[in-house]
């Protein structure tokens, strides 16, 4: 079978909300990780997953300014309901989605010099809740 | 949002703002530019993918505004590129990024002798249809 190589062009991401986050973002990861603790055993090592966790970082170009701004509604919904999720889809490629809920963060604000202005998150996954659709 | 292209959206905003400045103002490389003049060519790379998706074009544009004045004598020519490359400077529209201004360089074009500076600017583009 033929080398597969997908790109971060292939990407493709949504809000809930209807943010235009795919003219902005510059880079998207989703992590998830298993935290597993190992017991030291009279047999050897035993393993035990305790927790699953997950983190969303999202590097964009500032869109302070801009109809429906992205950072202008992560900035809102911090102020107005810091604690409610917001749903974000990732498709990394086709044939496979990947949809959870993350707690809005604040956006950096700013820049350096001649540079343009950019904002770099780290989105918590509520609960790790990552639902993944393969083809 | 309506249809744009690069023309229409990117170099035709360029080019009018750079309009405003005391110099003949060329959207292309002219064969016998009349200086002082402004010069608007694409850089290389020309066109930088940067976004995530392909579903829609964005694409970071760089450009070369190439400033040039007469040769005559150096400190007076040079006063004038500063002052011409100030003016370009202060023209550029917002959502355009100035990078650079690279040094002034000496060179002949056809009979002209001209000295030319080149100050880098980028912007990004989204494709409408």
């Amino acid at each position: 079978m033929a080398t597969t190589v997908i790109t971060g062009r292939d990407i493709s991401l949504s809000f809930t909300g209807g943010t235009d986050i795919e003219a902005q973002a510059t880079s998207a990861i989703l992590t998830k990780v298993l935290e597993r603790q190992t017991y030291q055993t009279l047999d050897g090592e035993a393993y035990k997953t305790t927790n699953v966790s997950a983190t969303f970082a999202l590097e964009m170009l500032a869109d302070w300014g801009k109809t429906s701004s992205v950072c202008e509604a992560l900035w809102t919904a911090c102020d107005t309901s810091p604690d409610t999720d917001i749903t974000i889809t990732l498709v990394s490629a086709t044939g496979a989605s990947f949809s959870f809920p993350i707690k809005p963060s604040y956006p950096t604000v700013g820049g350096a010099g001649m540079d343009a202005q950019t904002v770099s998150y780290e989105f918590l996954v509520t609960g790790g809740a990552v639902t993944e659709t393969f083809s | 949002m309506p249809a744009s292209t690069i023309l229409s959206a990117i170099r035709t905003p360029l080019a009018t703002a750079l309009s405003g400045v005391a110099a003949n103002v060329y959207a292309f490389v002219p064969e016998s530019p009349v200086s002082p003049c402004v010069v608007l060519v694409p850089d290389s790379p020309y066109l930088e993918l940067e976004t995530i998706s392909k579903s829609t074009i964005h694409a970071k544009i760089n450009f070369t505004i190439s400033v040039a004045v007469a040769y005559n004598s150096n400190p007076a020519s040079l006063d004038n590129i500063e002052q011409l490359i100030m003016s370009v400077l202060a023209v550029i529209p917002s959502g355009y990024v100035v990078s650079s201004v690279e040094r002034p360089t000496v060179t002949q074009v056809g009979a002209s002798t001209l000295l030319i500076a080149d100050v880098r600017v980028s912007t990004y583009y989204t494709q409408t249809t």
